[in-house]
This record gives structure tokens, C-alpha cells and sequence, in this order.
């Protein structure tokens, strides 16, 4: 093996990973920065339903962006249950993109600050049977300045929730004209008394620092942006970090195990590029971005003397706590068109977290998503009883696709006792690496926030004209794979014995090995959760220069 | 209903609309052809200006003549037309071959066997081949086709097949066009992308 040397090593060039690499880079550290998948340039972007979208991609159950046919993991619902292979077209794969940018080229770019009772929900509502919740090592107020420069750097349009958390500056870009949807849903809001406003985007409303404002075509969420304005980490922080010449930025490449010196202080990656031979890259620091599945699954599998269970997994926490935030769904079917095909589709927004004191945590509502043949076709639900073929499904179709709406409808998640990622016992990928085995369930806790939620997207949808209205996705404690939104399995904390990093993002007894992605996160909020994962990134970034500057990452 | 004339953005798509591939009659369209043809759609993509495909013949790559006809038959039922075309006459059917001979090769034996299947519930119920039987005993076969446990292939029973063919349908009936004469489901919807 032949080892190049660098400062830092960033594993993950997604959400997280693009922006401590841009920030270290800046600070004047030489930084390697990993992905094991593609990366795609704007000339990538294909506005087709059937060849250019995430979740169709060619109909083959390859994800457009990520990551291929032959990758796998296998799921349970339950310890002591067998686990079945899943791949990534199965609902039960915890999926977001694999290349990089991650899921921030694909997405829909939501980008809400969590409430700042979101930090603290032991201390609110005490130990919850069933859930391994602790309140976070920070408040919202230590993050806040890094909610805002991400918000700043990355390129955020919207308007702050009317009952969210403080904040200094608004949003640096104006929210998106108001489209069809947009105009009904406001005065209906308006109508109940509540507040509606615009959403925050990861979307340019106007010309953002070189990049265009968004064309508002219809193919969004699923797609890579064909004018560059969604505010991917891909177009906005990534190119930042190449700029400075400090920081090389390596796709297709897999890390397999982080290595270990003779003094048990991590000290490099093994690592190959493309079908390479597997190499070494030595650094002086290390931090993991993978997403919270393949971040705990590479701390188990570097495994030493010194760690002989995996990295940060003294107390076996790695793995722990994994969760999501919850989603379902309320349409409304109207006699009137109601849609006018422009996207993105977020355009109205109603925040009900921590609202009502006969509701624990609370969620978010919105409009969405833009209104694609196949993706409509494949989530309106039916009249009961009608088939999904033949000339009456034909006609309700038809009839429907402009004349109705779908409001997204959010709920805070807990970490649930059981839930864990970890190596499969037995099964490894064509590297002959293992495979990460995600054990899951939602908390039930969270079923009557979705619920509660689905009933103001009722309300709302009335007040707008809805004739009838159909609910989709609430059950009780349900098997879930963590879905597009997996987060909090190296959860940070003040103990190391129920947590896997520090305040700081830096592991528990390690000195070296930093966590900056969705696994750091203690606790779900009810929404989104995309720019806490960057404003985390943001803050780790700065605890690992200033430890830098003070020489203390220099042993 | 749409945006999709703003300026400097749209050079990418006219592209693709200008190289659909003209065979005699028949025209099908570019997005069909990428996924029959996927290597090919990259080479063509790496030079935008002035990459074409070549002509794509018009005869069935998959299926037999018998085969194609069940199969026409059946996206027929699954989308039928009415004031407007159905996926017959969007030629749907050309859109499944070029699946099982491109990106969802893995299919074709659930395809060959799931047609067989439906052959014999035709013959059971009716004594007549499925494109011999009116439109209505067609639609009672496929009722019976789509919650069918039998197994066919693959661990693959008749139910699941029908459903394969369903959404085959809908995906070549409303999926991208990129050619005039597929945006039949598009029409359908008022939707232009």
C-alpha cells in the first residue's frame, strides 16, 4: 500500500461532509475529501420521469443518484428477529443519495432550524417509556450562529416561522412567487386564524452569489437541478473547498476501515478509488459524514487492539438511538384546478411544533411536492374500491391530477429503545466488506403528533374548497428503515456511556475522530432535519480549527 | 400550464425533442429508446450536438406476433381509450418490448410465462385466446389475472405479474415522452412538462 498525507480526511461528501471540508479547507488545512459515489456535474441533470429521477431511475430499482443495484443491507423491525436483504429500491432500505452532494442533490431542499424546545425534550417532558431520549450537550442557542451561516452560505430562501425559534437575520433570499397552490392556501390559513408563511428552500428565489434563481419547473425533489439552483452542497460548498487548491476531492471512493497507530490514535483510511487496489491515506484528524447508516457501520468495522469492538464503541453506543423524523400525508380533491405545475411545490407552510399543551413535540405542514405524471400517479390515493386500471381509474386521473393537493405533514421522532445499526453477523458487500444491519421501529409516541397534524391539513384543506379529503401513512410503531431521513445513531451527549460524541462532535475518548453528519443528532425535530445536519457541520468545523490552531490535533 | 419557455433554459430539452427517431410510420420515442439502449444514450449524450441514435426498426425485438398482441390487448384494458387515446393507441406495447430487451432483460421470463398464464385463464373461462374474447371478457380474465396466486416464475405468482404489466402500462402511457406521439398520456393529464 502507498500512502499519500494529508491534514484531514473528510469521509462523506454530502450534507455534512461538503461543508467541513470547504471550512477546513479555508482554514489553510490540506483535506482529502471521500465519496464512494459519482460525481455528477449539471450536464447530468435529465428532467425525465423515467430516466432522470431518484426513485425510477430506468425502472431497474438502480437510484439515479445512488447507490447501485448490488448494494445492500439487510433490515428488522426487531432485536432477536432474523434480518431480510433489502436493496435500495425497497422501502425498507434506509436510502439517501450516494455520491456527491449526498441527498442534498436530490432533495427537496426543506431547511428548517429545529425549535428550541427540540434540544431540550427529557427536560420537558421526563423519561418517555420505550425511548432512550436525553437532551442534547447544546442549546439552540450555541447552534444558532452556524443555522445562520448555513443558511448564508449554502443559500436559503423563505420566510422564519411566526412561532419558531429566535434568530438575528432573515432568510437571505425572499421566498418564491406564490404559485396556484400558494394562493389558495394562504387566505384558507389566514381564514382559521393560524399563520401561514413560505417555507424555508435550499432554492435560489433570485440571482444567489453566481447562481441563476430557480426556472420553477416541475421536476424537483428526485431530480439534480438542471440551472443550479438548488442550493446542493454539490454547487455551493464542495466548489468552495476546491477553490482554495488545499482540498482534493475524491468520488468512487471507499473507505473501509479507519486505521490505527502502534499508540491506538486513528491516524488514516483505507481506502480505494474506482476498482483500484485498496490504498492507505494517513492524516491527522479524521472526520466521518457517511449518513447515519454507513457512518456507524465504518466505526464498527475499524476495529484494532485498541478498539476492538469498532472506534467510539467503548461503551457500545455506536449504532444506538437511530431514528427519523415521521412524514404522512393528507390530499384534498377539489372541484376546481388548483395546481399550475410549477415547482418546487413547498410554497405555504404552518408550524405546530410545540403548540398545543395537550400535544407532545408537534410537526410541521406544507404543501407538495411538484406535480410530475408518474409521482402523482404512484401517491394519489384512489376512491375506495376503484381499481388502478381501466377507463373509471383512467377518468379519476384525468379529472384529478390538476384538481387536487397534497400537504406534507411532519412529526417530531424519538430515538426508540431496540433501534440500532450495526454489521451484519454474516453478510458482506461484493468488497467483502459487512453490511450494515439496521434494526428499527418508529416510537408510537410520535403517531398522535401525525395525527394532530393531518387533522389541521384537513381543516385547511376545507377552508381551501376541498370536497373530500383522504389520509395516507400513520400506524403505530411501525417497522421503519429510517427512511430518507435516518439521523441520531452516533448521537452526540455528555455521557459517554449513552452517547457517541461530545458537544464538541469530536468521539468520546478519541482525540482525533470527529462525527459531522445526521448521526450526530440527539433527537429529530418535527420537521426536516437537512440544515441542522449543516449547521452541526458548521459548528464541528469550527471546534476542529480552533483545536487545530491551538495545536492540540497535532500530537 | 407551465413554465417551460423561459429563456436559455430549454436548449437541452428541444435537443431531445428534435432527435426523436423516425422509422417509416412509426415513430417512437427517445426515452423509450434510452432505456432499451442505455449505453448508447450515453454515447449519444457525451455529444449533444449533433448525436443520434440511428433508426430504431419497428419490429417487435421481444415479443412474437402472438405475444405482442396479448400484450397490446392488455395495456388496451389497463388504459383504454375513450374521447381520448389509450395506451394502445400510444403504442405502449413498443415501449414493453423495448424494456425486456433493454434495462429489465431480467423480466422476460416473468413476461413469457405471465403471458402463457393468462392464455390458459382465457382458455379456462373462455375457450378462446385472450385477443379473441370481447372487451369485456377480457377485462373479467384480467380481473381474475390480478389477484391470481399462481405461481409463474421467478417465485413470481399471476397477481404479481399483472401488476408488472400495470405499471409497465402507466410508465409508457405517462412517463416522459420526448416525441409527439407518446405525449398521448400527457395530453390526457394538460400536463406539457
Amino acid at each position: 500500500m502507498s500512502g499519500a498525507s494529508v491534514d484531514a480526511i473528510v469521509i462523506g461528501a454530502g450534507a455534512g461532509g461538503g461543508i467541513v471540508a470547504a471550512e477546513l479547507a479555508q482554514a489553510g488545512l490540506r483535506v482529502a475529501l471521500l465519496d464512494r459515489g459519482r460525481n455528477f456535474t449539471v450536464a447530468d441533470a435529465d428532467d425525465n420521469e423515467l430516466t432522470g429521477s431518484h426513485a425510477l431511475y430506468n425502472q431497474t430499482g438502480v437510484q439515479r443518484f445512488g447507490p447501485d443495484a448490488t448494494e445492500f443491507q439487510t433490515f428488522r423491525g426487531d432485536p432477536g428477529t432474523p434480518a431480510s436483504k433489502v436493496y435500495a429500491d425497497d422501502y425498507r432500505f434506509s436510502l439517501v443519495g450516494w455520491c456527491v452532494g449526498g441527498g442534498t442533490v436530490s432533495y427537496q431542499g426543506l431547511s428548517w432550524r429545529f425549535h428550541q424546545k427540540t434540544f431540550r425534550l427529557k427536560s420537558l417532558y421526563g423519561s418517555i417509556p420505550g425511548s432512550t431520549v436525553e437532551d442534547w450537550p447544546i442549546t439552540y442557542d450555541d447552534l444558532e450562529p452556524y443555522y445562520e451561516k448555513a443558511e448564508y452560505e449554502l443559500g436559503i430562501c423563505g420566510e422564519a416561522s411566526p412561532v419558531g425559534p429566535r434568530r438575528r437575520k432573515p432568510y437571505p433570499m425572499r421566498p418564491l412567487d406564490d404559485d396556484r397552490e400558494a394562493q389558495l392556501l394562504f387566505p384558507a390559513a389566514r381564514r382559521l386564524g393560524w399563520k401561514p408563511f413560505h417555507p424555508p428552500l435550499a432554492v435560489t428565489s433570485e440571482e444567489y452569489r453566481g447562481r441563476p434563481g430557480c426556472i420553477r419547473c416541475s421536476y424537483c425533489i428526485g431530480y439534480l437541478c438542471e440551472v443550479e439552483a438548488k442550493s446542493s452542497t454539490a454547487v455551493t460548498v464542495i466548489p468552495q473547498a476546491l477553490k482554495t487548491g488545499l482540498c482534493t476531492l475524491h468520488a468512487q471512493a471507499v473507505v473501509r476501515e479507519i486505521t490505527v497507530d502502534g499508540r491506538g490514535r486513528p491516524n488514516g483510511v483505507i481506502y480505494r478509488e474506482g476498482n483500484g487496489p485498496w490504498n492507505e491515506m494517513q492524516a491527522k484528524l479524521i472526520v466521518v459524514a457517511a449518513s447515519a447508516v454507513e457512518t456507524p457501520r465504518l466505526l464498527l468495522s475499524s476495529q484494532s487492539k485498541w478498539f476492538p469492538t469498532g472506534i467510539g464503541n467503548r461503551y457500545d453506543q455506536v449504532g444506538r438511538h437511530g431514528h427519523s423524523d415521521l412524514s404522512a400525508a393528507v390530499f384534498g380533491y377539489f372541484d376546481k384546478v388548483v395546481g399550475d405545475g410549477q415547482g418546487p411545490g413547498p410554497g405555504c407552510a404552518l408550524d405546530f411544533q410545540f403548540q398545543d399543551l395537550n400535544l407532545q413535540g408537534g410537526g410541521v405542514l406544507y404543501n407538495g411536492f411538484s406535480r410530475t405524471p408518474l409521482r402523482v400517479l404512484y401517491s394519489l390515493p384512489r376512491p375506495k374500491g376503484m381499481k388502478s386500471w381501466g377507463s373509471e381509474f383512467k377518468e379519476f386521473y384525468r379529472q384529478y391530477f390538476w384538481k387536487h393537493l397534497r400537504m406534507y405533514c411532519g412529526a417530531h421522532g424519538l430515538p426508540r429503545e431496540g433501534n440500532r445499526v450495526d454489521l451484519d453477523p454474516e453478510l458482506k458487500d461484493a468488497l467483502g466488506m459487512r453490511v450494515a444491519r439496521v434494526t428499527a421501529r418508529a416510537h408510537k409516541w410520535s403517531a398522535p403528533q401525525l395525527e394532530w397534524v393531518q387533522g389541521r391539513a384537513e381543516q385547511l384543506l376545507k377552508e381551501a374548497g376541498a370536497k373530500s379529503t383522504t389520509r395516507t401513512g400513520v400506524a403505530l410503531e411501525p417497522e421503519t428503515p429510517m427512511g430518507q431521513h435516518a439521523l441520531g445513531s452516533c448521537r452526540m451527549g455528555s455521557d459517554p456511556r449513552s452517547s457517541v460524541a461530545d458537544r464538541t462532535g469530536r468521539i468520546h475518548d478519541v482525540p482525533n475522530v470527529y462525527v459531522a453528519d445526521a448521526s450526530l443528532i440527539t433527537n429529530s425535530g418535527g420537521c426536516n432535519p437537512c440544515l441542522t445536519i449543516q449547521a452541526l457541520a458548521y459548528r464541528v468545523s469550527d471546534n476542529i480549527v480552533r483545536e487545530w490552531k491551538g495545536g492540540g490535533l497535532n500530537a | 400550464m407551465s413554465k417551460r419557455n423561459l429563456e436559455g433554459t430549454t436548449s437541452r430539452r428541444k435537443f431531445l425533442h428534435q432527435c426523436g427517431i423516425c422509422t417509416g410510420s412509426l415513430v417512437l420515442p427517445l426515452a423509450w429508446a434510452k432505456l432499451a439502449f442505455p449505453q448508447q444514450h450515453m454515447h449519444m449524450h457525451s455529444q449533444e450536438a449533433g448525436g443520434s441514435l440511428g433508426a430504431l426498426p419497428v419490429a417487435f425485438r421481444f415479443f412474437n406476433p402472438a405475444q405482442a398482441a396479448a400484450v397490446e390487448a392488455v395495456t388496451d384494458q389497463i388504459i383504454p381509450a375513450d374521447d381520448q387515446p389509450g395506451a394502445k393507441q400510444a403504442g405502449v406495447v413498443h415501449y414493453i418490448d423495448l424494456l425486456l430487451t433493454g434495462v429489465r432483460k431480467d423480466l422476460g421470463p416473468a413476461y413469457i410465462q405471465g403471458i402463457q398464464h393468462l392464455e390458459a385463464l382465457a382458455h379456462g373461462m373462455n375457450g378462446k385466446a385472450f385477443v379473441e374474447l370481447p372487451f369485456a371478457d377480457q377485462t373479467k380474465v384480467l380481473e381474475k389475472l390480478e389477484h391470481d396466486q399462481t405461481p409463474i416464475a421467478k417465485g413470481r405468482n399471476g397477481g404479481e405479474f399483472f401488476g408488472i404489466m400495470g405499471r409497465h402500462t402507466l410508465e409508457g402511457f405517462f412517463g416522459d415522452p420526448d416525441h409527439e406521439r407518446s405525449s398521448a398520456g400527457w395530453k390526457v393529464l394538460g400536463f406539457s412538462g
